[in-house]
């Protein structure tokens, strides 16, 4: 059991929130409990556990998105008694949910805005303000140095873009508390550095942060203190200075994780399975076509690195069918393949898993089971169209298991996941596929815990080993440097540069990346 | 600082000259201006009484009642519901309204007359709205509810018959007419133009807008969600019961059926003109181009002796056109 350190961070320092014995039951299923917790002023906590350990939950409680079953938060000393999500603003509480919380068909000024529009008059009747907030809320998104403008609507900017909307939004309202729910699994490292100048700023202000995040380069950057979760309950809370990362992890996991050595298997010597020439999704923004080539043979891993909206996930889109390309000839098998669709793509053992779990992965209204089978639907279908329901729950739970997913039955609604396990049971979708020969994976561990990274990676290469040919795009260099044999750099739509696994350079691909 | 703000502006749209200009959602609902453009200066052509001052008018009579509800249904698409309940009420206020003016005569009773009916309006608004914000209970099928109610409550108020009007105060709503336009059509442009304000220019506006994009992140954002829902449903039988009160006017009398099947057109306007079932999306002024799209389809229709049954065909046809195109205009783009 790891070590509980009862500490304050300074005896000066008086908590401004505080769990008291705080539980969260859904139905049956205890997913915290009794937590015990305090927030300092100007200290930054990271939050930690494996997925599904409840720290989105906790989170949500002190926001008022959530109720306790049991207990209550302490602000100021005093109990509160109403959890909603204006309760907590009245209270200086922000956050900055997991799954983004923003209305689309709005403009980011709108949006950073919402619920405290600046009025002229009554409250609620009163005329908005509109030059007035799209002048504040360009200024705020220029702080954060993000080519996007305040009357850009929501829809039409990337996701970690919009992800920095939420941010911003959080942080303009100048709370006393900021809640940030794995803020950076979808930030670049350019954007996670101003996300974390403006979180030290704020620190020194006197906010208390409480951030959750599944990179320990992070924590041993931004943190004060750590707090770690473990099935509902707090196993660790310490200073930063008094930890290493391994009592951090063993305290997530319960155990000590062996150092993980990836054996790469080696490539087939065949011609390409899938390869893709004079290619080009979009227009750049010179105006000339960028196009390129690229290929991948059975048995091989290439890593697509690149900055947020380099073109990694048009690409694979217009590959697998989703879009349609702006020029150029794929070939899969040796054969053209021109009429791309999702559906002839699966039928030739072409698998993506998108970035977006939400919008484009799963269907939040059926059970886990039927959607880690929803592609492959027909293996599963007996004699009349009828579902073999019992081989689809043995199947998927098989697939789900190995990749230790966190879930009460097979049955329970994809909805009812944390971010993680959702993450989890889309690239199950993939394990359980017919005859695979290609899978076009697309930030597959995003918002994965440490654990099941090592899982996941684990099984690519095991897929790679029975030789099929894997891409797999990744904001995280490291990891694509320790699973690719080989890096293919994204800029601006196309493909810049191609490194061997032995030329990896890690300054190298940031520098082809951001064409410095 | 403002150099630093163009900049960015700049960055973020490269080429927002002729290609912006002409994005495709600009374009579809061109080419719904130009397919009406083509249905209308033809039958001009031919018959030049289409477009007489007498025939606009009585095309902007016809549709003055569509468009209330039009409207008031636009609200409610708006923040992500439907309300199925708009014909029933014009029934229904129709009903109150000549119930409170029977054997009363004088510009008073009218004013009350016309008060109770939009009152009738309201408290099936509110119903609607209690039922979705506070119940849970899926629009459609709480406006479908009370579809029923509103009329089963106009059948019984009326005891099945039609009640004739006879105070000429209220009559005269739709008889008189200022520098030639007669009153119905100042109504609608005044109701339309007070909610065009109040979306696009109010907070209680832009939450709509928020609710019906996107209910969770209006919820992570403390937004009075039921209060929004309600206000939305309120609205629209408000507008309902104005509309059955402008109808019984021009029909002299208050029948409990009156309304009967426009829920179609008032579901329609709003699509046709672009605002989305899913909520969230589109202006109000997408409802009042639907309801004149319609209105003038049927009166050209009725101009070129074709029968009201191929009407009905030719209208839906229409709205699927309409929103075909609107589907197409907002197809999702490449990340
Ligand atoms: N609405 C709900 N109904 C039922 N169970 C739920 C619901 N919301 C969350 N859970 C369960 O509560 C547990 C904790 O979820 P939570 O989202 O807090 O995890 P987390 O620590 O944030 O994980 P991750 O790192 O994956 O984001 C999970 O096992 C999840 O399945
Ligand atoms: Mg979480």
């Amino acid at each position: 059991m790891a070590k509980n350190v009862e500490y304050k961070s300074s005896d000066a320092a008086v908590a401004v929130v505080e769990y008291r014995d705080i539980s969260k039951r859904f139905g049956t299923s205890v997913v915290l409990d009794e937590i015990n917790l305090s927030l300092y002023p100007g200290r930054v906590m990271a939050l930690m556990g494996e997925n599904g350990a409840g720290k989105s939950t906790m989170l949500s409680i002190l926001a008022g998105l959530l109720a306790p079953s049991q207990g209550a938060i302490v602000v100021d000393g005093e109990e509160i008694t109403e959890y909603s999500p204006s309760a907590g603003q009245a209270s200086g509480i922000e956050i900055v949910t997991q799954e983004l919380s923003l209305v689309p068909h709005l403009t980011v000024a709108n949006n950073i805005f919402l619920g405290r529009e600046l009025t002229q008059g009554a409250r609620t009747g009163g005329f908005l303000k509109s030059s007035r907030m799209t002048q504040e809320a360009q200024a705020a998104i220029d702080e954060f140095d993000i080519p996007i403008a305040a009357d850009d609507r929501i829809e039409q900017i990337s996701l970690s873009y919009a992800q920095i909307v939420e941010i911003i939004r959080a942080w303009h309202r100048r709370p006393r508390v900021l809640l940030l729910d794995e803020p950076t699994s979808s930030l670049t490292r350019n954007e996670t550095r101003h996300l974390f100048e403006i979180v030290r700023r704020l620190r020194d202000a006197g906010t208390s942060v409480v951030f959750t995040t599944h990179k320990m380069d992070e924590v041993e950057q931004m943190a004060d203190d750590i707090a770690v979760l473990r099935d509902g309950k707090i196993t660790l809370t310490a200073p930063i200075e008094r930890l290493s990362s391994n009592e951090i992890i063993s305290a997530m996991v319960g155990r000590e994780l062996a150092e993980q050595q990836l054996d790469l298997p080696p490539i087939k010597e065949t011609d390409p399975v899938l390869s893709v020439s004079n290619y080009a999704t979009r227009q750049t923004s010179e105006g000339h076509e960028g196009v390129f080539d690229f290929s991948v043979r059975p048995g091989e891993i290439v890593g697509l690195a690149g900055i947020a909206g380099s073109g990694r996930t048009a690409f694979f889109k217009s590959v697998y069918g989703l879009h349609t390309a702006r020029t150029g000839d794929v070939k899969l098998a040796r054969q053209p393949y021109t009429k791309r669709s999702p559906s002839n793509s699966l039928k030739r053992g072409l698998i993506y898993i998108p970035e977006n779990r939400k919008e484009a992965g799963l269907v939040l209204s059926l059970d886990i089971a039927q959607n880690t089978i929803l592609s492959n639907l027909a293996r599963f279908t007996g004699p009349g169209g009828w579902i073999r329901r019992g081989q689809e729950e043995n199947v998927s739970r098989e697939a789900l298991e190995s990749l230790h997913t966190k879930y009460f039955g097979a049955r329970t609604p994809v909805a009812a996941l944390s971010g993680g396990n959702q993450q989890k049971a889309m690239v199950a979708r993939c394990l359980i596929a017919d005859d695979p020969q290609v899978l076009l994976l697309d930030e597959p561990t995003r918002g994965i815990d440490v654990g099941a990274k090592a899982d996941i990676y684990a099984i690519i290469v095991d897929l790679a080993r029975h030789g099929i040919a894997i891409v797999v795009s990744s904001s995280e260099l490291p990891e694509l440097m320790t699973l690719s044999h080989r890096i293919a750099v994204f800029r601006d739509g196309a493909i810049c540069q191609s490194l061997e696994r032995d030329a990896f350079d890690e300054k190298e691909i940031v520098r082809a990346a951001i064409g410095a | 600082m403002s150099t630093a703000h163009t900049e960015t502006a700049a960055r973020s749209r490269p080429q927002k000259t002729f290609s912006a200009l002409f994005s495709r959602a600009r374009l579809a609902s061109l080419v719904v201006w130009i397919a009406f453009a083509c249905y209308v200066v033809p039958l001009a052509i031919v018959e030049p009484q289409f477009i007489s001052f007498y025939n606009i008018i009585s095309i902007l009579m016809l549709i003055s009642v569509y468009a209330l509800i039009g409207f008031g249904e636009g609200v409610v698409v708006l923040s992500g519901g439907i309300d199925l309940s708009v014909g029933s009420v014009v029934g229904l206020a129709g009903v109150v309204a000549a119930l409170i003016m029977q054997g009363n005569t004088g510009i008073g009773w009218a004013l009350i007359a016309i008060v109770g009916g939009v009152f009738a309006g309201i408290v099936i608004g509110m119903l609607n709205g209690i039922a979705v914000a506070l119940l849970n209970i899926p629009a459609f099928v709480a406006t479908l509810g009370t579809l029923s109610i509103a009329l089963g409550f106009g059948y019984v108020l009326s005891n099945g018959q039609q009640i004739s009007i006879n105070n000429m105060a209220f009559l005269d709503i739709s008889v008189y007419s200022w520098f030639g336009i007669p009153i119905p059509i100042y109504i609608m442009f005044a109701v339309f133009l007070l909610l065009w304000l109040t979306l696009s220019r109010t907070r209680l506006g832009r939450y709509v807008y928020a609710v019906g994009g996107n209910i969770q992140a209006a919820f992570v954002a403390g937004l009075p969600i039921r209060r929004v829902l309600i206000s939305a449903f309120v609205i629209s039988g408000a507008l309902s019961g104005l509309a059955g009160v402008l109808l019984a006017s021009q029909i002299t009398a208050g029948i409990a059926t009156t309304g009967t099947g426009y829920e179609l057109i008032a579901i329609a306007a709003p699509v046709i003109g672009g605002i989305s079932l899913a909520g969230g999306r589109g202006s109000i002024a997408g409802a009042l181009f639907g309801v004149i799209l319609l209105g003038t389809i049927d009166n050209g229709l009725t101009i070129l002796n074709v029968s009201p049954f191929y009407q009905h065909i030719i209208s839906g046809f229409i709205i699927i056109l309409a929103v075909y195109l609107d589907t197409v205009a907002n197809r999702r783009k490449l990340v």
